[in-house]
């Protein structure tokens, strides 16, 4: 079906300038993360269209044999650097340098191996040959693929996704596109599932890093409003205040506001991270649905008690934290209830103190 | 049977799971979107899967089904294969309108839901009595496949769902005050080209991978919308008024507003009334300035309007604003009072942003002491 496989091409481009129109609008992610979609996405394009020219001139006469060389080199020549330009998009690169240095080594070979035929020849009536040396564009491209989720992986565990099962599920399209390449040359689906996966990849980094509150690294409030309204089990709701944060602010700045912020949400993410989700909900409120051992609630308050206690002892700046906390059971108690308990309590505590 | 059509459609069904398995463990999308969008994947996997089975099947009979017929008699595999290739077809035709619809209860604001839910139920009816009759498609004695007399039914309901889904994700836009952009054009190009092609280019199967993906396009695009809004009140958020507010057009106007008393509110009646509060002087700004500028949360209980056209008629606006809050505070005594200030900004006679806001401030710090005498 060669008609198919232009329009797949054609669809493997409109994903492309998609994605790319879409990081460009986006006014969520940053600047450099808005380029490096945009250039990933340029080079797919690049080698989707080298392919594509490289299937339709096959069989056509003199003249066209070295369009068919150029496309196949730009695509071998582009394909490992779409991988490493992804890791830098959206992963956290590992020596970064080296990975480049390495693609531009590789494009180097292939432009030079189109000359002597290493890696690929195109005969007189046009038809394309693998020659000795093509397994090494094959270890370029699966190595920069590896290197691509490899950091992307680091990335998560950066923001406390750990490896689930949508990265799993892409980099299994990935993988279904470079398979069939290999076992089945004549079905060209490779950069069509590259295109969809790029696609996946970029939503996915941009809904991972605004999941994430800015200042603490904690899970948003939206976050938290959709977690409270789909809780269907039992589960523990503890509720913290700084205490006196506008003091704080007003006296130190809101540099050492923000520090404070920060090392409270480290303790709440060590102390409770294990058994549940950590939330910032308001500007010094924060939240924790415990999911998990939620009958060790004040065993736990205990420790993270000791831990503030700690903190201020080493730094006079940082305030104290008032918690309070119910527990939900979705039989007997509508969660605004058990909201409005853990806040009545809060409110006790606050109050015990100050 | 691998072919490149076979592996599209695996293709297909993995950006199927993949969008519901993400949609799943997302924590920014509601409940109901959730469900959803599994219906919505769901639906289109049927469909991806019946056309699959179909086109496999699709052999000339004496050929390739009858070797079978030490076994059985030929009559009766020939009635076996026919009728089942009938059923998928009929299963996949039945199921096809119900794609848009679903995708305009997951990702829009349907208008009429259940009349477009009826309209469906009755074209899947029609579809599974035609079936005896031969009128949208019929599978010939030979396995040959050819379209019936009321073969358009089928193509206006599939056209219509797809328009329906459109105007609701439209709808939707407009209502978080995102409008038709540029990501929207480009999705529907791509579904008009990915579709399209089936019917220009003979040979061409594409159908449910570009539904597959634009299916994916507009849920990211609606889960990207609920990341620009607050989420007590649905105006746009703090994030995105601090990027708006660098790139201001040439003249308009910069409107602040503070609740009265806000914590009094909540350390009275709690916060729950405290967020109906907010969610009611957040419609109220919607319907008063909504339709010349952008009207934004931008702390608790801090609100901000950008007003870019109808420049002229700010006083009207504000009256008009000040008429419906006074009427829901007669209505409900515990709806706290609103203070306001704005300043005009105008390219013309160079401003620069922060005297414009520093302007509104002090008219709003103003206006709030006046109201409470200081």
């Amino acid at each position: 079906m060669p008609g198919l496989y232009s329009i797949s091409v054609l669809l493997t481009l409109l994903i492309l300038v998609i994605t790319a129109a879409d990081a460009a609008e986006n006014r969520l992610i940053a600047r450099d993360i808005k380029l490096r979609t945009i250039v990933v996405c340029c080079l797919i394009a690049v080698c989707s269209l080298g392919e594509w020219i490289g299937q339709i001139v096959t069989g056509t006469s003199e003249p066209m044999i070295w369009l068919h060389r150029i496309a196949k080199v730009l695509e071998f020549s582009c394909a490992p650097a779409v991988g490493v330009i992804a890791a830098f998009a959206y992963g956290k690169s590992v020596k970064p340098r080296l990975a480049m240095g390495l693609v531009a080594a590789h494009c180097i070979f292939q432009w030079v191996g189109l000359f002597f035929g290493w890696v690929f020849v195109v005969d007189a009536q046009n038809g394309y040959h693998r020659q000795m040396l093509y397994p090494v564009y094959v270890i370029a491209f699966l190595g920069a693929t590896a290197y691509c989720g490899w950091c992307i992986a680091r990335n998560d565990r950066l923001f406390q996704q750990g490896v689930d099962r949508v990265l799993i599920l892409t980099l299994l399209i990935v993988g279904l596109g470079i398979a069939i390449q290999f076992l089945f040359p004549s079905i060209r689906v490779d950069f069509l599932c590259i295109a969809i996966s790029n696609l996946l990849f970029y939503i996915r980094h941009y809904k991972m890093v605004l999941q994430v509150d800015a200042v603490t690294g904690l899970l948003t409030r939206r976050c938290y409003d959709v977690s409270i309204a789909e809780l269907e089990s039992a589960a523990g709701i503890l509720l913290f205040d700084v205490d006196k944060f506008k003091q704080v602010n007003d006296t130190y700045g809101h540099s050492v506001g923000d520090l404070c912020l920060r090392r409270i949400g480290d303790i709440l993410q060590q102390v409770y991270g294990s058994s549940g989700c950590c939330y910032r909900v308001g500007g010094d409120e924060f939240c924790v649905i415990l999911h998990r051992n939620w009958n060790q609630i004040p065993a736990l308050n205990q420790q993270f008690g000791d831990a503030v206690a700690a903190l201020r002892a080493s730094d006079s700046r940082m305030p104290g934290v008032s918690v309070g906390y119910a527990i939900f059971y979705p039989i007997d108690l509508h969660i605004r209830n058990a909201i409005d308990a853990a806040d009545e309590m809060l409110y006790r505590n606050k109050h015990g103190i100050s | 049977m691998i072919n490149i059509y076979s592996t599209i459609t695996i293709l297909s069904l993995l950006v199927l799971l993949v969008t519901a398995v993400d949609c799943a463990g997302n924590q920014l999308v509601a409940h109901n979107t959730k469900r959803r969008t599994r219906a919505v994947c769901m639906v289109i996997a049927v469909c991806t899967v019946c056309e699959l089975l179909f086109v496999l099947t699709d052999i000339p009979l004496p050929e390739g089904w009858l070797r079978w017929s030490t076994l059985l008699p030929e009559w009766l595999i020939r009635w076996i294969i026919i009728l089942l290739r009938r059923v998928i077809k009929t299963i996949e035709f039945s199921c096809a309108p119900f794609i848009g619809i679903t995708v305009a209860l997951a990702y829009g604001d349907a208008p009429r839901p259940k009349l477009a839910m009826g309209a469906a139920g009755v074209h899947f009816v029609f579809q599974w009595i035609a079936l005896f009759f031969g009128w949208v498609f019929r599978v010939d004695a030979m396995n040959g496949y050819h379209r019936g007399i009321l073969f358009p039914v089928y193509i206006a309901a599939f056209a219509l769902s797809a328009v329906y889904a459109f105007v609701a994700v439209v709808r939707n836009s407009r209502h978080y005050q995102m409008g038709v952009d540029t990501v929207l054009v480009l999705i529907g190009i791509f579904l008009v080209v990915g579709i399209g092609s089936v019917y220009l280019v003979p040979g061409v199967q594409d159908t449910y991978l570009c539904i597959a993906l634009g299916n994916l396009l507009v849920y990211s695009r609606h889960y990207k919308i609920m990341l620009q809004v607050d989420a007590v009140t649905g105006l746009l958020n703090r994030r995105c008024y601090e990027v708006n507010i660098t790139n201001l057009g040439s003249r308009g106007v910069i409107l602040l507003f503070d609740v009265d008393k806000f914590k009094q509110v909540n350390d009275t009646y709690g916060h729950n009334v405290g967020d109906i509060c907010l969610n009611s002087t957040a419609a109220i700004l919607r319907e008063v300035y909504g339709k010349s500028g952008l009207c934004y949360r931008i702390g608790g209980d801090e609100f901000c309007v950008i007003l870019s056209q109808d420049v002229d008629q700010l006083e009207t606006f504000n009256q008009q604003f000040r008429d419906r809050l006074q009427a829901l505070r007669a209505e409900d005594p515990r709806m706290p009072g609103l203070s306001m200030g704005y300043a005009v900004y105008d390219a013309a006679a160079s401003f620069s942003v922060d005297d414009v806001i520093q302007e509104a401030d002090a008219m709003l710090y103003k206006n709030k002491k006046a109201a409470f005498g200081g």
